[in-house]
């Protein structure tokens, strides 16, 4: 309950079994009633993943114990349809690095940068989030860290703008909240949002919300 | 400046992988497929292939920032009216900002500057925008398709320059 944000909406009743009575109060709360999930930091490796048959990879992290997340590409898994930068968690407990899973190709970003967000009471602990760019910032594609796979929630498409206006990454005005049924991610400043025509239109922090309810990221 | 023939940025002009991907619009792709634009083409070159001036004209800028990594902003006249090729991920120029270059002139050289370090050698390339502003907007504002200038998209064989 410490980290509870408290807003107007129904009421939730909560009891306290005291001896042998029962205690009970009325608490304001929303389905929005969340924690906030930190950052958390992942130390750099250096690893020969080219065994793997892997290259050109833009990250390579520690995960946890003998377990590497590594963003690279690989010739012989691209597609037409599916291509690009991937990400990787590799099991380094054996005599030689292994592949554990992979994700769907990024496409045609050209690089990735990775921040993991962790809320330990949440409804999904561990997120990734895999922020692409190529000529200007993508965006941010964001997984669900579960065991040793990432499964892919969807994309959070704003982005904020440079001085010379160009798309760049709004990672850091990112905020992360849980819910009862996924999270919701807000910003702390204006952002962009990319329009079917290909032109980039600003949104008040406040409209620029996303939230995952369980099913899709939207 | 006067109305100019324009020509190609490098002396030999294909599309990169020659793959549609690389040339303008809404035609690249994010995770899960999400339609990303590029804002213009990008052609085959190997780091250190010399660049041109497409036209008379001037050299507006010079800068070495963010994901373009050094790039060379000129302004020529087309058609009676003012473009801007843009010239990214360059390794090096060979002209100054307000200087005024001659079709053809060796402006500078191919690279990897910018974002475009982290692909694969094979994947090296010029980026090269026809813009109708100085500072155009985000994502395709402020640029048109290069095939408005050139009719011709080198997108399976290459066009000499």
């Amino acid at each position: 309950m410490v980290n509870k944000i408290i807003s107007g909406g129904k009421s939730l009743f909560l009891c306290l079994l005291l001896l042998n009575s029962t205690a009970c109060w009325a608490e304001n709360q929303t389905a929005e009633t969340t924690s906030e999930y930190q950052v958390v930091d992942l130390k750099v490796l250096q690893i020969d993943v080219a065994p793997l048959g892997l290259a050109d990879c833009t990250t390579t992290v520690a995960l946890a114990v003998n377990r590497v997340l590594a963003a690279c590409r690989s010739a012989r898994t691209d597609t037409e349809e599916d291509y690009g930068l991937r990400l990787y968690i590799l099991a380094t407990d054996g005599p030689q690095p292994a592949i554990l899973s992979s994700t769907r190709g990024l496409g045609d970003a050209y690089t990735v940068t990775l921040q993991l967000r962790r809320n330990a009471g949440g409804t999904i602990p561990d997120l990734l989030l895999a922020d692409a760019a190529a000529e200007y910032a993508y965006g941010t594609a964001v997984y669900h860290l579960t065991g040793d796979k990432l499964v892919y929630l969807g994309e959070i498409g704003y982005v904020q703008m440079s001085a010379d206006n160009n798309p760049v990454s709004a990672l850091g005005i990112t905020r992360i909240q849980s819910t009862r049924e996924g999270f919701k991610v807000s910003f702390l400043e204006k952002v962009y949002s990319l329009d079917k025509s290909g032109e980039y239109k600003p949104v008040d922090a406040r409209k620029a919300s996303i939230t995952f309810d369980g099913k899709r990221l939207r | 400046m006067s109305e100019t023939q324009v020509t190609w940025p490098l002396v030999s002009n294909v599309i990169r992988g020659k793959s549609e991907r690389n040339t303008f619009g809404m035609v690249r792709k994010f995770a899960n497929s999400s339609p990303k634009p590029h804002q213009g083409w990008d052609f085959s070159a190997a780091i250190g292939t010399a660049v041109y001036a497409v036209a008379d004209g001037k050299v507006e800028f010079i800068k070495n920032s963010g994901d373009y990594g050094l790039q060379l902003c000129m302004s020529f006249k087309f058609k009676g009216a003012t473009y801007y090729a843009f010239y990214a991920h360059l390794q090096s120029t060979s002209v100054t900002a307000g200087k005024d270059v001659a079709l053809n002139d060796v402006i500078g050289a191919t690279g990897n500057s910018g974002n475009a370090k982290n692909l694969p050698h094979s994947e090296d390339h010029l980026h090269f925008e026809i813009r109708t502003k100085l500072s155009p907007g985000a994502g395709l504002a402020g640029r048109i398709s290069p095939l408005k200038i050139y009719k011709h998209c080198p997108l399976r064989a290459p066009i000499p320059g």
